[in-house]
């Protein structure tokens, strides 16, 4: 079925069936309007044929009469009755008989007429008639008072026809046509729009399925566009409404209303119709594959001019953007000073104009100058943000133009740049404390059976004495060996702060006595008076106590192997303004000759010997640990006076 | 005689063990990955395990956890690992001890003669109503006699005091003054060190590791508390 009406006979049927059904739907409709008119739908078939008789018959008067008045023959004129139905009597103004059909008196008077004539006859002076003419008289006296006029060349009779039909309308004349016309038209006056409604079902349905397979084939889903396709869509509209024109104002026109030209307007129409279904498939094509507007002429040059309109524009854009920024700044302004001289001098005598191109030229530059001060602030806003460090910060460069917005596009990369470089280094780090992790994994399994095994070395029963030293100095150098990867990892871990950090309150004195005493002993044993000077009680700080017990260890660690033995120790707590500061001093046994800042730095130690024990991470492990609580550690040096003073914020 | 399992996936580790825990006492085993030691754990009637957590096949904490299904003997894990993590999930999944490496022989043999007495010894011997136990340390209040994991200790009476305090109350933290005022029934002077130093003498005689305690807990800042045993 789809594929049938999408071949080329189902095209032509569609075609055809749309085109007939709306021709024949408009004679339709030309026939109810006729109707409608002619009153079929109030009066009866009788009255309507009545109607039409009596023009018809009304108008066949003056043959009647003028073939009497040629009529040589003396007495009652006869005439014909073969091939005609209508039988008539012709009366003078006396009442007298003239002519009559033969068997006129004879047929019923059912069907009866009767009209006036007025007959002119002019004659000559030899009395010869040269001219007659026939008048329908609707008034019989109107018709008396010429026939009385005398003055006239001309000579008036008045006549009066009375017509009657032959039973059944036996003989083939007009009459006859216009009876079974009327009679046919009247049995129709309803089924019409019955028929109407049905060619209109019929063309709509027709015209949709037309539209529908235009430019379709059978064989596939694609568009398959006619010739036709090509042609500029506009040409063809202005073609067809040409052909329209013409019809209507040329034809209907030029021909005056005889019956030829009526049936050419008709077939002119007919065509004008058809080219119009052709135009809408035609235009369905177009729709399908989305040309309707963009095949036309009209599209065509609206493109070309917008192009070059466009291209203008940018040459005049980038011409204007080639000139550097201040150059352009003064450009505007000297122009905006030439618009305002001109407009001055333009109204000079005309104050009301003047003051309203004053305000029109503010109402435009205002916002102008608010839209460059509301870009510069917000290139602020986006520099300030960056030099605080955050480079999440995107600068909206929405409804910025040129300079502003290449700024704020500069200022973007710079704070993508930079967060990538950030990433970089925080994801080095990371990698960095992963490895130190892993290697000091697997440092350690080999270096627990080298302990074991020293160990086992030294519990072997031998004879050589130094075997047992041997594994001494194995077992205790291993034992630093573990350490210092400890240390390493946790280092590491502390300075890019990779340390987990559980903060609570805590009394900073408490702080001070536990030391105090978790050392007392490895303090009494270096030989080392402690003194503790712990500051009020109830100064509270944020710690987590086992990274704190990890300073207050490394801080008592130093002290007890650098401290110069039979020395006093001092560990004191102050409160100083909003800071806690807790203090370690102690003297130190050789002579510092480094800086605090060397001291902090990893792996370096109070001996540059470096034949102590330890491995120069304590002070930095202890800093890192101090500034994950967000507190700090700082040392200071003065002579052979050692302090490091611990500051934490106060609760 | 106790049966001790080694599993360790380095043969040298597992040998210096052997060596260490030769009493003629112990009865040993030894295993090479988790797979291994899960199938003598069922086989044989084992009283304590000491087992590496990173080892091929079947790691510790998959092995103990397999063998945690049937058994609740001790587990001792060794590991080179010092991370906290790693720590907690241990004790977590269900060890009783924990050994980082490298370890001292000393320590090794202390742990596990520990984790044994109290192994064995579990459920044995009555407790008088003033006795106290937290994990392996038991204080008679009557006979004023402290043993940890069946081993008597010799506490000074401030000590004893201190340690029967913690032990009344565990879990809860003290703080030095308080401990103070408690145990000397004194008003604290100032702040000083007595508390502490007591607390690090008890803490030298009652654990294997003063270092590293597992019962009297330094908890830096506040003050000290005592928890029970792993794995309890």
């Amino acid at each position: 079925m789809r594929r049938f009406f999408r071949s080329v006979p189902g095209k032509v049927l569609l075609f055809l069936l749309c085109s007939i059904s709306a021709i024949l739907l408009s004679l339709c409709a030309a026939g109810a309007i006729f109707m409608i008119e002619e009153d079929f739908y109030t009066l009866s078939e009788g009255a309507i044929f009545d109607d039409a008789m009596s023009s018809m018959l009304r108008s066949s008067g003056d043959d009647y009469l003028l073939d009497i008045f040629w009529n040589d023959k003396p007495g009652v004129y006869q005439f014909s009755e073969t091939g005609t139905n209508v039988l008539l009597q012709v009366v003078d103004v006396d009442g007298k008989i003239v002519g009559q059909s033969p068997s006129f008196e004879e047929t019923g008077d059912s069907w009866s007429y009767s009209y006036d004539y007025l007959m002119e006859v002019s004659r000559d002076e030899e009395g010869h008639a040269y001219y007659v003419d026939v008048y329908d008289v609707y008034h019989p006296q109107e018709a008396s008072i010429y026939a009385q006029n005398e003055d006239s060349e001309k000579e008036y009779f008045h006549y009066t026809i009375h017509y009657r039909f032959k039973v059944g309308f036996p003989s083939q004349d007009r009459y006859r046509l216009a009876y079974q016309a009327v009679h046919l038209a009247y049995g129709l006056r309803y089924w019409v729009y019955v028929l109407g409604i049905l060619l209109g079902v019929l063309a709509l349905v027709s015209f949709i399925g037309l539209l529908c397979v235009s430019g379709r084939r059978p064989e596939d889903q694609e568009l398959h566009p006619g010739p036709l396709h090509k042609v500029p869509f506009d040409l063809l509209l202005g073609g067809w409404i040409l052909a329209f024109g013409f019809t209507i104002f040329g034809i209907g026109d030029v021909f005056g209303r005889n019956t030829e030209s009526f049936f050419l307007l008709l077939g002119a129409l007919v065509v004008c119709f058809n080219l119009a279904l052709g135009l809408s498939m035609s235009v369905a094509c177009r729709i399908k594959d989305k040309s309707l507007f963009r095949n036309t002429v009209i599209a065509w040059l609206l493109h070309l001019s917008w192009r070059i309109l466009r291209s203008l524009g940018h040459g005049c854009v980038a011409v204007f953007r080639g000139i550097p920024l201040v150059w352009r700044t003064g450009l505007v302004l000297l122009a905006l000073c030439f618009l305002e001289l001109f407009g001055l001098a333009l109204f000079r005598f005309d104050t009301d104009m003047r003051f309203f191109a004053w305000f029109l030229e503010k109402l435009v530059l205002v916002p102008a100058v608010l839209w460059i001060a509301l870009s510069l602030r917000r290139l602020q806003k986006s520099g300030e943000k960056l030099a605080e460090g955050d480079l999440s910060y995107h600068t909206d460069t929405r409804g910025m133009f040129w300079d502003f917005k290449r700024h704020g596009e500069n200022l973007n990369s710079i704070a993508s740049g930079m967060t990538i470089a950030v990433e970089d280094r925080l994801r080095s780090e990371r990698m960095k404390t992963e490895l130190i992790t892993n290697v000091s994994h697997d440092i350690k399994t080999p270096l627990t059976s080298i302990i074991n095994y020293a160990g086992l070395i030294g519990a072997e029963q031998t004879d050589n004495p130094k075997i047992q030293e041997y594994s001494e100095v194995l077992v205790r150098q291993s034992e630093r060996l573990k350490r210092l990867i400890e240390d390493l990892v946790e280092a590491s871990k502390a300075s890019t702060g990779n340390l987990e950090v559980n903060l609570s309150p805590c009394e900073a004195s408490v702080f001070l006595t536990q030391a105090a005493g978790e050392y007392s002993e490895k303090l009494e044993k270096a030989n080392l008076e402690l003194i503790t000077k712990p500051g009020p009680e109830s100064l509270r700080i944020q710690a987590d106590g086992r990274r704190m017990w990890r300073i207050f260890d490394n801080l008592m660690n130093n002290i007890c192997k650098y401290a110069q033995p039979g020395t006093r120790v001092y560990l004191s707590l102050e409160e100083q303004g909003n800071q806690a500061v807790i203090t370690f001093k102690n003297t130190s046994r050789e002579p510092l000759d480094m800086s605090e800042e060397e001291l902090m730095e990893r792996f370096v130690r109070g001996d540059r010997s470096r034949n102590t024990e330890g491995n120069g991470l304590g002070l930095s492990i202890a800093r890192s640990m101090a500034e994950l609580q967000g507190g700090t550690l700082r040392l200071s040096i003065d002579g052979d006076l050692f302090k490091a003073i611990l500051t934490f914020p106060k609760l | 005689m106790p049966n001790i399992l080694i599993c360790d996936d380095e043969r040298d580790i597992v040998n210096a063990l052997k060596i260490y825990l030769s009493d003629p006492d112990y009865c040993l085993f030894e295993a090479y990955n988790g797979r291994q030691a899960v199938e003598i754990a069922e086989r044989e009637e084992l009283h304590l395990i000491l087992m590496d957590i990173m080892m091929p096949e079947m790691d510790g904490i998959a092995a103990m956890a397999k063998i945690r299904e049937k058994s609740n003997l001790p587990i001792i894990l060794l590991t080179a690992k010092s991370e906290d993590t790693d720590k907690i999930l241990g004790l977590n999944v269900g060890a009783d001890d924990y050994i980082t490496k490298p370890f001292s022989p000393l320590e090794v043999t202390a742990r596990v003669k520990s984790q044994l007495r109290r192994y064995l010894q579990l459920g044995g011997g009555s407790m008088s109503p003033e006795t106290y136990r937290i994990g392996g340390i038991e204080l008679d209040d009557v006979t004023k006699a402290v043993t940890v994991d069946g081993v008597r200790v010799a506490l000074t009476p401030k000590e004893y005091d201190i340690l029967k305090l913690l032990m009344a109350n565990p879990g809860r933290v003290f703080s030095p003054k308080e401990i103070y005022s408690l145990v000397w029934k004194e008003k604290p002077f100032g702040t000083d060190n007595t508390v502490a130093v007591h607390i690090r003498h008890l803490r030298e005689k009652v654990e294997i590791d003063p270092g590293e305690p597992r019962y009297i807990k330094v908890i830096f800042g506040q003050g000290y508390q005592i928890v029970k045993g792993r794995g309890e």
